[in-house]
């Protein structure tokens, strides 16, 4: 079957964060350093997905792998920025947390032939929450303009995909089952966000404060 | 039973734009608190530095000679016009080097006086130009916070010629 248009750009649209900060690598702290290795990660993932797809093989084990990546680098680079200690530790247990239910969920319950919803919805959660207060934080202690801050188009970009898609991630199979009609168009949806959220990635790179 | 279906998807429909929506709006909402905090800040700024366009200006327009010192080393931080003029001096360094070369007896009040009460007021102090001329000036100042600075004014009594 044609793949869809929007799914080429949204691929397309994973190497524009990758290259961003491969671009401005020298200019990088730490963090953001490691933010760009999950970028050019996320890159590599897609290929393998869509050479996998092309050849007709099941792909969605390689999501489940890519999301624990995610969520453990997001957090991560949320921790190094966070100045609060409530949030701080906060982000710590969720990092911890997510680590060991992805584990035992690996272990004891994945299916790889099917969407991991339980997973996703709590990577999703974590995801938004620790968003949520980062921004809130950033509100607070910001004396320039947000636009200028990093943690600014990071924060946005996350909680903007990770709201979008928490409910179509969390029924992912059931989607599926209400008809493949349903699914495109769901999946649009998130193709949709995918590229403006890489364009909000891709664009944190040439900010002036961390 | 499509019917079902059909409510089942536009349910997710519905919630995921709902939460996507809130999103937008708290992105929104901080951007926009942001906005307010920098737009309040840059009117603070602009009345300091509006402020200070003031009280610079009464201090450079000033008729008593002014300056912000070092009550133990006696290095002068900032002066007005006037207090050159009435020491003769061309520069701050000058009016410096001319305050360090008063007798000693002269400056020793005035350093005891700020530190231990952390004023003093009409204190004589007595200059001669190279003209001959000697003059004769009240010396107040006030200490500033807990550092060695002080703010001085300096009023002339009297100018007379020294005679033979």
């Amino acid at each position: 079957m044609q793949a869809p248009i929007l799914l080429y750009v949204a691929e397309a649209s994973c190497f524009l964060p990758a290259g961003a900060g491969l671009f401005q690598w020298k200019k990088l702290n730490s963090p953001l350093k490691i933010l760009t290795l999950f970028f050019c990660f996320s890159v590599l993932h897609v290929i393998a997905e869509e050479t996998l797809r092309r050849m007709s093989i099941n792909n969605l084990f390689l999501q489940n792998i890519h999301q624990v990546v995610e969520v453990e680098s997001f957090l991560y680079f949320f921790w190094t920025w966070s100045k609060q200690r409530i949030l701080k530790d906060g982000i710590q247990y969720a990092a911890m947390i997510y680590l060991v239910v992805w584990t035992l969920n690996k272990v004891y319950f994945e299916q790889p032939e099917q969407f991991n919803e339980s997973m996703s919805t709590i990577a999703n959660f974590f995801l938004i929450v620790v968003s949520i207060f980062v921004l809130l934080e950033l509100s607070k202690t910001a004396t320039v303009s947000l636009l200028s801050h990093t943690i600014f188009w990071i924060g946005s970009g996350t909680i903007l995909y990770f709201s979008g898609t928490i409910i179509i991630f969390s029924l992912s199979n059931t989607i599926l089952q209400i008809g493949f009609l349903y699914f495109d168009i769901f999946w649009h949806f998130n193709w949709s966000l995918v590229i403006i959220v890489n364009l909000m990635f891709a664009r944190s790179f040439w900010c002036k404060i961390f | 039973m499509q019917d079902i279906l059909n409510n089942t998807a536009l349910m997710i429909t519905l919630t995921t734009t709902i939460i996507a929506l809130f999103a937008v709006g708290y992105i929104a909402l901080i951007f926009g608190a942001n906005r307010k905090i920098i737009d309040e800040q840059q009117k603070t700024i602009e009345e300091i530095k509006r402020s200070e366009q003031r009280y610079k200006a009464l201090f450079e327009n000033s008729l008593a000679g002014m300056m912000k010192f070092n009550f133990s080393s006696w290095v002068i931080v900032d002066t007005n016009q006037a207090m050159l003029d009435k020491f003769n001096a061309n520069s701050i360094y000058d009016l410096q080097k001319k305050f360090t070369e008063l007798p000693r007896e002269m400056l020793r009040p005035i350093e005891i006086s700020l530190t231990k009460t952390g004023m003093i007021d009409s204190h004589e102090i007595t200059f001669s130009l190279e003209t001959g001329i000697i003059r004769r000036f009240f010396f107040s100042a006030r200490r500033e916070g807990s550092e060695q600075l002080a703010h001085a004014v300096v009023v002339l009594m009297n100018s007379e010629k020294k005679i033979g």
